[in-house]
């Protein structure tokens, strides 16, 4: 698929073909502890894909994206003495991502610019979105389309499964606003969709 | 309720659809993420700049302390050594001088000089011991007003080998005076405590975030979101300075430092709530100094001197507060800091053993690869050294 001049590719067979392979982290990250640098372009060519896709939902354009990338690997071997064997590895390596995203974001000061949108007309009414209808291409696009700070809570709390209280000290707001963004950000998409399909 | 189920369906389709999303990344990326390890595993720009800062206080002190050796080589420095130095032939003149600090000066020899010596030299100079011996009589009943008048009339009137005699116990006499004023003088040992404050401003701000030449460590997960405010640093220790003469004296001894700033930014730990907000930086160091002293003026309620120093520093606390939490996180931070500095001072004399000093100097930190501090963000400092010295 074709998103942005990018591919995704989503629940294809080549990407179930690369979760059946999946490397020996311990190990890798053991060699990469030593400064292989055989490991870390093998720990690189494992994650970078999917950490890309990661670091494009929170910044929304390619170039900041790349910038995130290239800033959490250095992050990651940095920090790989942290990393105590417990746990999925590849989680622990998305925090590192979504951290350095957030951190970037919150450099730039983008969150607090979504206050002003209007998202009275997208609050959706008691029926179900067509979600049937749209493709994976076209619902991220619709998601980087999101004003950033919606667009940060969306990510925080839908896919990395924050709690409120967690966005509101990461952001740096109030429960109360990550709650309100939550829903504006959810009624927008919702009703990109609906105008759409 | 038909809504919450919409928007919980909702949620569910859009996290399967995108949390396993992966998309093709250009080689770029890749050969500008081996460039920063490669820069991250170089040797740092302050290890460098250390030995650097290594060789100058070498050379500082090299050039300080020769010529004021080589000075002091053309005298012996207390009267056994110059004694030892003279002549025999001398010494025998010497005991033929009544004198009390001829005496004090004979048995310091008797007590140096094997008998067996002296008793050759005695035979090497009998053929003039019996007129000597008529000399010193005679002397004995002239000197007996002992007036300065008289002795010169008498060392006018002895044979010129006397007259040299008589010449070296007046040098010696010197040279006794000296040592004795040296000796009120000169303090030979002096330890100190002091506590000195640096910086160019009461309240110095600097920019923000950490920079390229100071690579992260808890750094990783910590944003500085705004220009961070530097505290006074703040200084303390105890030590010993070794005086070489009435001129020159080298110190050392042992310093805590203590360094700190706030700012506001993001620490978002891996696996960890992430928190925002003000950030208190502590950083405390150890240092060992060398210093070098030159007296310019040695008055007798004060002396003025001029100093220069060297010092290794090394960090034995590094924390990040969040003050909107109470949360501390530390680590080891690696590495030395070296700076070179060099000033003016004051001594006032309070009493016999004890002195007050004010030494407002200039100091360099060199570049240490440390968590961002008020010394890597303004490298050249003035200080202010301010304590107590006792004299032993």
């Amino acid at each position: 698929m074709q998103l942005f001049g990018v591919n995704l590719h989503l629940n294809s067979r080549e990407q179930l073909k690369k979760k059946s392979s999946k490397p020996d982290w311990l190990t890798l990250v053991s060699r990469c502890k030593n400064g292989d640098r055989g490991a870390q372009k093998a720990m690189y060519d494992a994650l970078a894909r999917k950490m890309f896709a990661v670091c494009m939902r929170y910044m929304g354009n390619r170039q900041d994206a790349e910038d995130i990338l290239q800033d959490g690997f250095v992050t990651l071997f940095s920090k790989l003495e942290s990393y105590s064997g417990a746990g999925s590895f590849e989680g622990w390596a998305r925090k590192i991502f979504v951290n350095t995203a957030l951190m970037s974001l919150r450099k730039k000061d983008v969150l607090r610019q979504s206050d002003d949108v209007d998202t009275a007309w997208y609050i959706s009414a008691d029926e179900p979105t067509p979600v049937q209808k749209i493709g994976y291409q076209e619902l991220s696009k619709m998601i980087s389309e999101l004003p950033p700070g919606f667009r940060t809570v969306f990510n925080m709390y839908i896919i990395e499964g924050y709690s409120h209280k967690e966005i509101a000290e990461a952001l740096g707001v109030s429960e109360a606003t990550s709650r309100s963004q939550l829903q504006r950000a959810r009624a927008m998409l919702q009703g990109k969709i609906k105008e759409k399909y | 309720m038909q809504n919450k189920k919409h928007m919980e369906d909702f949620d569910l389709f859009v996290k399967r659809s995108l949390q396993d999303a992966e998309m093709d990344v250009p080689p770029r990326v890749w050969k500008a993420i081996e460039s920063k390890l490669d820069a991250a595993a170089a040797p740092s720009k302050g290890f460098r700049w250390a030995w650097v800062a290594v060789a100058a206080a070498a050379a500082l002190a090299a050039v300080i302390i020769i010529p004021s050796t080589q000075n002091n080589s053309k005298l012996p420095f207390n009267t056994e050594e110059r004694i030892a130095l003279a002549s025999p032939i001398q010494e025998i003149e010497i005991r033929q001088i009544p004198s009390p600090r001829t005496i004090k000066i004979q048995t310091r020899l008797q007590e140096e000089k094997p008998e067996t010596d002296t008793k050759q030299r005695v035979q090497e100079n009998a053929g003039t011991t019996a007129q000597k011996a008529e000399t010193t009589a005679q002397n004995a009943e002239t000197t007996a007003p002992s007036t300065e008048t008289t002795e010169k009339q008498n060392k006018a009137e002895l044979p010129p080998k006397q007259q040299y005699t008589v010449a070296t116990e007046e040098a010696f006499a010197g040279i006794e005076d000296d040592e004795v004023k040296s000796k009120r003088e000169v303090t030979r040992l002096s330890a100190y405590v002091n506590s000195s404050i640096g910086g160019n401003e009461t309240a110095a701000k600097g920019a923000a975030t950490a920079s390229a030449s100071n690579p992260s460590y808890i750094e990783n997960d910590i944003k500085e979101n705004s220009a961070s405010n530097y505290s006074i640093p703040l200084s303390f220790g105890a030590g010993v300075r070794i005086h070489l003469s009435d001129k020159l004296a080298i110190g050392t001894g042992i310093d805590f430092s203590f360094l700190s700033r706030s700012f506001t930014g993001l620490y978002s730990p891996i696996g960890e709530i992430p928190v925002v907000g003000d950030i208190r930086h502590d950083m405390q160091y150890i240092g060992i100094p060398v210093s070098i002293f030159y007296n310019i003026y040695n008055g007798k309620g004060f002396r003025f001197y001029i100093h220069g120093l060297g010092e290794a520093e090394w960090c034995v606390g590094n924390s990040y507060t969040m003050r909107a939490t109470g949360q501390t996180v530390s680590e080891k931070i690696a590495g030395t800091q070296f700076s070179l500095g060099a000033g003016i001072g004051v001594e006032f004399r309070l009493s016999k053993m004890l002195g007050i000093y004010i030494d407002p100097s200039a100091r360099y930190y060199f570049d240490a690869a440390h968590p961002n501090n008020v010394r890597s963000e303004r490298p050249f400092m003035g200080n202010f050294n301010t304590g107590l010295r006792f004299n032993f």
